[in-house]
């Protein structure tokens, strides 16, 4: 009833504001007539999600009250690094199309071909409407996503449009692919989406939009970080809610490796390239319900830094007491186990320089202030320690320009002496800066139930560590 | 900008089909000087659960 009122009060909207320079009309006979529009109403009685099917029972994304773009004018000044006119939405419901206000805020949008991006982007972007494919530079898909019961998170997965002068109607398109799935088991908590590390699956790309159809591909570009995992956890930290569906976004590009699935830290599931050789864009790729199997044939444990620093850790210098031989050992809780890191400083050294470190600049993150320092990585009954990747963090404002070098070491050694390499773990060198790039570490030859260490050559940090291991 | 909801009778009073050609024609409809209509794009469906 209200749908119709809505109808009625449209149409004597129409007769009252029609000018000259509207569109023209549909005969009346092609317009469905209000009988069936009641029956809609009867059938669509809930509010839309983000993620929801249309009238054609077609998945499509629908924009919420309070929806910000970004739109850049061909005329705007300074494209190299423009921040976008800002336009946002006020809806009753959400919709899959919805008129969008300039912000208060922001400037008036001159006349001229527009590009549009979704989410809004308050940072200063490059856009470039002198080439042919056009370019929206940082275009972002996060390597690490929060999931939404039953939909998906909007602000993890772009959109871009174009609209040529004089037009005011921007058809957004996907810029990213989707995984969708459930899970069977009440106490899952993360997970993590993982290709091989030559598939760039998330970081900041370029869109490239298409100067005809429009259509966004994001390619890498130079001086941007990318990832090939991205890892998931649900709002508040609670379990996933069994039955219902979650969405990964992920940017599509051809895959040279399994496309594996992991849950608490356990492989789930691995889809084969010959069954899926591509992500291809505006795709939603369903994985189906999803459980632990009785035999886990890898874990990936992803210990995050990034936050506050927990009970029992260092968070200065000379906070460890017992450094100089075995190490501290420090607990982190993963999925209901506590796993064991020792901070170890070489013998002799002459201060104790790890720790779990707070700046105002650089966020939570390990830091080894002085070189010769080690992070022992857990051992775990039963498992090897077969692969490490760290994502790098700046030490301090002083050591901007410092490479960190860092290898994978089994044992800890006086200051001065080379400890021992593992196989696949010799010294890598970090770029300089907090740019959170990933380093890995292929490891072989090593054993179950055993302590492996990140040796810090030259001084450094890391913000995380996704350590993988397989049964012995 | 004034306000240009009427611009587009035909898309408030059915949901229309859509295709490229759909979206590609709304992007040339022209609503000078028109707010901004933003539409969203249908999602296809590929289904791996078997695998």
């Amino acid at each position: 009833m209200k749908k119709t009122i809505f109808i009625l009060s449209a149409a004597s909207l129409m007769l009252a504001a029609c000018t000259q320079e509207m569109v023209p009309q549909e005969p009346v006979a092609a317009v469905p007539g209000p009988t069936s529009f009641t029956a809609s109403v009867e059938v669509e009685p809930t509010p839309k999600a983000v993620l929801d099917r249309n009238g054609s029972s077609k998945p499509q994304t629908f924009w919420e009250n309070g929806d910000a773009i970004s739109i850049y004018s061909s005329s705007d000044t300074d494209l190299s690094a423009a921040v976008g006119h800002k336009y946002v939405t006020t809806l009753g419901a959400n919709a899959t199309e919805a008129e969008f206000v300039l912000d208060g805020e922001s400037t008036a949008l001159p006349s001229g071909n527009y590009l549009a991006t979704y989410p809004y982007r308050s940072a200063a972007r490059g856009v470039n409407f002198s080439v042919s494919p056009y370019r929206v530079a940082a275009v972002d898909v996060p390597n690490a996503q929060t999931l939404v019961a039953g939909t998906y998170d909007k602000k993890a997965c772009p959109m871009v449009a174009f609209a040529a002068e004089g037009s005011s109607a921007f058809s957004f398109k996907n810029a990213a692919a989707l995984l969708k799935f459930s899970v069977s088991e009440t106490n899952i908590v993360a997970g993590r989406i993982e290709v091989d590390a030559a598939d760039k699956i998330s970081g900041r790309f370029r869109a490239d939009v298409d100067v005809t159809t429009h259509i966004p591909n994001l390619v890498t570009y130079t001086g941007q970080t990318y990832y090939n995992y991205i890892n998931f956890t649900i709002d508040g930290s609670a379990a996933l809610a069994t039955g219902t569906d979650y969405y990964v976004a992920i940017r599509p590009t051809v895959l040279t490796s399994d496309l594996k699935i992991y849950l608490n830290g356990n492989l789930v599931k691995t889809i084969n390239t010959s069954k899926l050789k591509a992500i291809e864009r505006n795709q939603i790729y369903n994985l189906g319900t999803l459980s632990t199997p009785a035999s886990i044939a890898e874990k990936k444990l992803v210990f995050d830094f990034t936050g506050a620093a927990l009970s029992g850790w260092p968070t200065a210098k000379d906070q460890m007491s017992t450094n100089q031989s075995g190490g501290l050992g420090c607990t982190y809780p993963l999925y209901g186990t506590n796993y064991t890191f020792t901070l170890a400083d070489c013998t002799g050294a002459d201060g104790r320089r790890v720790y779990w470190s707070e700046t105002a600049t650089y966020g939570h993150r390990i830091v080894f202030e002085n070189a010769e320092r080690y992070v022992g990585f857990p051992a775990i009954a039963g498992y090897k320690l077969v692969h490490v990747q760290c994502e790098s963090a700046q030490l301090n404002a002083a050591s901007a320009s410092i490479k960190p070098k860092m290898g994978i070491t089994s044992n800890v050694v006086a200051s001065g002496s080379n400890p021992t390499y593992v196989t696949g773990g010799d010294l890598q060198e970090w770029k300089a800066g907090n740019n959170h790039e990933s380093y890995d570490y292929e490891l072989s030859g090593t054993v179950g139930n055993t302590i492996y260490y990140l040796y810090c050559k030259v001084k450094g940090g890391f913000r995380n560590c996704t350590l993988t291991y397989v049964p012995i | 900008m004034k306000n240009n909801d009427l611009c587009l009778p035909e898309k408030r009073l059915y949901q229309p089909p859509v295709s490229e050609e759909f979206m590609l024609a709304t992007e040339q409809m022209l609503c000078a000087s028109g707010d901004p209509q933003g539409f969203t794009e249908e999602w296809g469906e590929i289904d791996l659960s078997l695998f």
